[in-house]
């Protein structure tokens, strides 16, 4: 297509056009834009609707006055200024809508619908349910708003689309508890749900009425549980498990081993039902089925569209799902309708409706993965493989994909999942093909499930291919380069990151990109640059309080770059890992366990494989806890520093930086309480003026012993309570002589051990001392420049639970 | 009708292809009446037996054709395979679009009328297509052209009595020596009665080396046809 320039239009009727040749992507970009930017910035409905006003006004004026380029633009402020205002108003109506003075306010009885299919995780089930009335102090409110009600595994009569009655107290969702944490809250809004329902028992939901649902809804749960049945039936439980992770998009039924597997090894989405399932059906059907029945065309394609439909619906309407369904749809019409096949325009209308029927859907990450695959799949592909045709064409067009796709995803599953997966360009090219069969043999054998042994001979032959794909997934996930974990990459980063790959796409072809590519390299590396001067500058000390559910952790940063971990909870939550790789910290300098009970070590178990670690502190005590054990075993095995420190120990970290451990002493204390918890490392850290005093899990003999030895010397602003609020610690004499402005219990929700006790509570509030708890307020953040500090918590006292 | 008509021209822009101008809104062809006006007809000198532009007018038959045996007539190409023509060809195999050809079929008639005689002819046969590629895309468009021509000069159109019966690999990145080989027994003549002592035009859509065409050929004249002409859509000027 290259002589093709030169046989412009005669007429020269380039000057006309300001026109834009491919309105629908960029509306779609705009309103993407305006997305993002409602994202981002908080601005008032006063403010949005003037400007609106304002800039309707102009448009209609410059479009009397036929000023084309000017209304243009202003057409597309209006489009960017009125999709921010409907991300705001999705996100109010979602977030504050009907249902928001019903929360928190005890219980409540609530009518509505089952809205989506149950979803079974674990032990649990999840019903999403569209509320109609909510009946409080004996007065019925109509609300139209969705909530999730969480029951045991047993309770699994609910179908889609039955009517129920529940009650229980209706709670907002739980927003992040760390820095950097997922939010639940920010998750449940991508689904448009508003709020959870808290069932204290079982029997407080029951059905009022049988589905009502709509024949079309009938024949896809009918074939739903048809394909279910056939292959509980065909297949032994490992491989069934994969075959309806495959087709249906199950996970529950998954050893948590293999899926990690699939994880680890980057081709997590055959798991996730995505574009390759809906191609395949398109291909299966329309290209092979039909074609061999003598299909007419038209009828051929209409078939295959109404069976894409139905299996969107069938798998729940999940963004990526949704998308392939567009997508596919218009181009099997497109040729019927004598139009040429637009890819890129497919592509942004798909994204246009999802983002239309909710903006919050931008933040999915299933929809991110989904549109950015098939962008770079689109954008890469023709330029990779005419490059590999020394290899056979299959081969070359396999890799191509692969490889495109691997490009396009990565930097999101980095930031997502802290994952980089190189080894799955090359575990796709087994895994797709394999995948293609699997999802064939899949779909035959519930059409022929009428006649068992042909169903059972389908299965089988199927039960090899699942055999092969789940081993070939085990070997690749212990290839180098699988599963490897990074820290999640700056949102810059990833901008540069895919203008890079545009810039190096287009190098050869523009001279404007040529100037263009050395400039932004310049540009990131003055960001690099300057990034890391401004954090240097500043000579703050900070220290997180990390809420980790039950147990402490406590991560501190210096002024010099140099970092402190204490504790690492018990590790159930798995926060550490992702809360250091969202700082970007890779090393850690000083790893402190102050005693070791399974609520301080557990957690410190993920972060010691995974970073670099200077040195480890420990008090040394005995102890025979398999997490410690594992502990001490990754420590030898990977060689790592290790140091036993007691009382009298001193540390100087960057000027004014001194840390003195006062406890335990050489000799461990006997017959107290617990004696692990009596001999915690205690430390003072001290910046300039401005003292912590971390305890571990420190009982009243410690607190004596470091009274009689210490005395005013105690002196902290601010205190890590000892032992999470217990009531054989935090006594009167220990809080006087520590005298603390502030103190920050870590502690659990609900926990088993009755932590805090009331008294404690009551003998820091006498006192005036200000207090934090990780339980109530989220993770908490001290941040000094050695004279003054600041508090910050993740959430507003208790409030916002 | 028409708010369907402006939604599918948003879903589906229709611009040009050669000069991007916005096309209006019934047209389908995806090149503008402008731009199509720039098709031109091949132009002398070129090899009277097999139709290739020549450098210069001193030898009016090629050396290739001089040397090697052709079982054609003689070949007559519509225009050199660049620029707006090649635009159409591709729009037309690659992305279906149908509406091009009554176009070019009009266009091949006004060719025909200045450089053929009509009545030298008994037959009209497209080159076929593979079965599979056929479905693929849903129609020869060698076939659709045949058929143009069959109906404006009252002339019998075959269908069926030539077969390719391998999937032969794509041309275009092949040698002429391997173009030669790809297409060797590659189509069967069904009804040889339909053929005997007829003169044919064979109408395909692009020539390069005339391998195909060649071959077809000397499968029909094997199967007792009188002479065979060769009518193409476009001709690839470049060497190869």
């Amino acid at each position: 297509m290259s002589a093709n320039g030169k046989h412009a239009c005669p007429n020269g009727l380039y000057g006309e056009s300001t026109r834009i040749k491919y309105p629908l992507i960029t509306i779609t970009i705009i309103y993407i834009l305006g997305i993002i930017l409602g994202h981002l910035l908080d601005l008032s409905y006063t403010l949005l609707l003037s400007t609106l006003s304002l800039l309707l006004i102009l448009f209609f004026f410059s479009f009397w006055k036929k000023k084309s380029t000017v209304s243009t633009f202003l057409l597309g402020t209006l489009l960017l200024l009125t999709s921010l205002l409907y991300h705001d108003l999705t996100l109010e109506r979602i977030t504050k809508g009907e249902i928001a003075p019903f929360l928190h306010k005890g219980w409540v009885e609530i009518k509505g619908r089952i809205d989506r299919l149950p979803e079974v995780k674990e032990d649990r089930v999840y019903l999403i349910i569209k509320t109609e009335k909510i009946l409080f102090k004996e007065k019925e409110f109509p609300v139209k708003s969705r909530i999730r009600a969480s029951l045991p595994k047993s309770e699994t009569s609910f179908n889609y689309g039955d009517r129920v009655r529940i009650r229980g107290e209706l709670v907002s969702p739980p927003g992040a508890r760390n820095p950097g944490g997922e939010s639940f809250r920010d998750y449940l809004t991508t689904q448009r749900i508003s709020a959870l329902v808290n069932l204290v028992v079982n029997e407080q939901i029951e059905r009022i009425g049988e589905a009502r649902i709509n024949p079309f809804f009938r024949v896809i749960f009918y074939l739903r549980k048809r394909l279910l049945e056939t292959i509980d039936h065909t297949l032994p439980s490992l491989q069934g498990s994969v075959l309806k992770g495959i087709l249906l998009g199950r996970r529950e039924e998954l050893p948590s081993s293999l899926a990690q597997a699939f994880i680890t090894t980057g081709v997590a989405h055959v798991l996730a039902v995505s574009g390759l399932h809906v191609g395949l059906i398109v291909a299966f059907f329309h290209y092979g089925l039909f074609r061999l029945l003598r299909l007419p065309n038209k009828g051929s394609t209409l078939l295959t569209l109404f069976i894409i439909i139905l299996y969107c619906f069938m798998t729940g309407c999940r963004p990526p799902v949704v998308r392939a369904t567009i997508m596919f749809g218009l181009l099997l019409l497109a040729p019927g309708l004598g139009r040429k096949r637009e890819i890129y325009t497919t592509l942004a209308l798909a994204a246009l409706i999802i983002l239309l029927i909710n903006p919050l859907t931008l933040f999915n990450v299933g929809f991110q993965l989904s549109f950015i695959a098939v962008l770079a799949i689109l954008y890469l592909y023709p330029r990779f493989w005419p490059r590999l045709r020394f290899l056979s064409s299959y081969l070359a067009r396999l890799v191509s994909v692969s490889l495109a796709a691997w490009i396009g995803v990565a930097p999101l599953i980095a930031y997502h999942f802290n994952y980089f997966t190189p080894v799955a360009i090359l575990a796709n090219l087994f895994i797709v093909p394999l995948v293609t069969i699997a999802v064939a043999l899949g779909f035959l054998s519930t059409i022929f499930s009428f006649s068992l042994p042909l169903a059972l001979a389908l299965s089988s032959t199927n039960w090899l291919f699942l055999t092969i794909l789940i081993k070939v997934i085990d070997l690749f996930s212990h290839f180098p380069g699988a599963g490897i974990r990074v820290i999640t990459p700056s949102l810059p980063f990833i901008g540069f990151y895919y203008l890079g790959i545009v810039g190096l796409v287009n190098l050869k072809r523009s001279p404007l990109v040529r100037k263009a590519v050395p400039i932004g390299a310049l540009c990131l590396i003055a960001v690099l640059i300057w990034g890391n001067v401004f954090a240097s500058r500043d000579k703050l000390l900070k220290v997180t309080f990390l809420d980790i559910g039950q147990g402490d952790a406590a991560f501190i940063q210096f002024p010099d770059k140099r970092n402190m971990l204490i504790d690492g909870g018990d590790g159930r939550l798995a926060i550490l890992p992702s809360y250091l790789w969202d700082k970007r910290i890779r090393r850690i300098d000083y790893l402190v366990l102050t005693h070791p009970h399974p609520d301080h070590v557990g957690g410190l178990l993920d972060v010691l494989p995974y970073f670099k670690i200077g040195e480890v502190w420990d008090s040394g005590q005995e102890s025979t806890s398999p997490e410690y054990e594992e502990f001490l075993r990754i420590i030898a095995h990977n060689r790592i520093p290790y140091k036993i420190v007691r009382k009298g120990e001193r540390l100087s970290l960057a000027p004014g930086v001194g840390i003195n451990i006062l406890h335990p002493q050489e000799k461990f204390l006997k017959g107290s309480g617990s004696e692990a918890n009596s001999n915690s490392i205690a430390i003072r850290l001290l910046y300039k003026r401005v003292g912590f005093l971390f305890t571990g899990d420190i009982e009243k003999e410690a607190e004596g012993l470091l009274v009689n030895k210490y005395g005013a010397r105690l002196k902290s602003t601010i205190l890590k309570i000892p032992h999470h609020g217990s009531k054989t610690s935090s006594t009167l004499k220990f809080l006087e002589k520590v005298s603390p402005e502030c103190a920050i219990m870590s502690v659990g929700a609900n926990n088993l051990f009755g932590h805090p006790h009331k008294e404690v509570i009551e003998r820091y509030r006498g006192l005036g001392i200000k207090l934090y708890r990780t339980d109530e307020v989220g993770a908490v953040i001290v941040t000094t420049d050695g004279k003054s500090y600041n508090v910050q918590t993740m959430k507003e006292s208790g409030k916002d639970l | 009708m028409n708010l369907i008509k402006i939604l599918l021209s948003f879903i589906f822009p229709l611009e040009c292809r050669i000069c991007k101008r916005t096309l209006e809104a019934g047209n389908l062809t995806y090149i503008c009446p402008e731009c199509f006006t720039q098709i031109r007809f091949i132009e002398e000198p070129y090899c009277l037996k097999c139709g290739r532009p020549l450098k210069s007018s001193e030898n009016r038959i090629c050396k290739d054709c001089q040397k090697e045996r052709r079982y054609f007539k003689r070949i007559y190409s519509m225009g050199p395979y660049q620029g707006v023509l090649r635009e159409a060809i591709l729009l037309l195999k690659y992305e279906r679009v149908k509406a091009l050809i009554p176009l070019l079929g009009e266009l091949l008639l006004k060719y025909c009328q200045e450089n053929l005689k009509m009545d030298d002819f008994d037959l009209i046969l497209p080159v076929p297509l593979f079965r599979s590629k056929e479905r693929d895309r849903e129609f020869n468009q060698a076939e659709a052209f045949a058929r143009i021509i069959g109906r404006h000069y009252s002339l019998p159109l075959s269908h069926g009595d030539l077969l390719r019966i391998r999937d032969t690999r794509s041309m275009s990145s092949l040698s002429p020596e391997e173009r030669r080989r790809n297409v060797k027994n590659a189509f069967i003549v069904r009804k040889e009665k339909e053929i005997r002592n007829k003169r044919i035009l064979l109408i395909d859509d692009i020539c390069t080396t005339a391998a195909t065409v060649d071959e077809c050929s000397k499968v029909l004249l094997t199967a007792g046809a009188r002479e065979v002409t060769v009518l193409t859509l476009a001709r690839t000027i470049s060497k190869i």
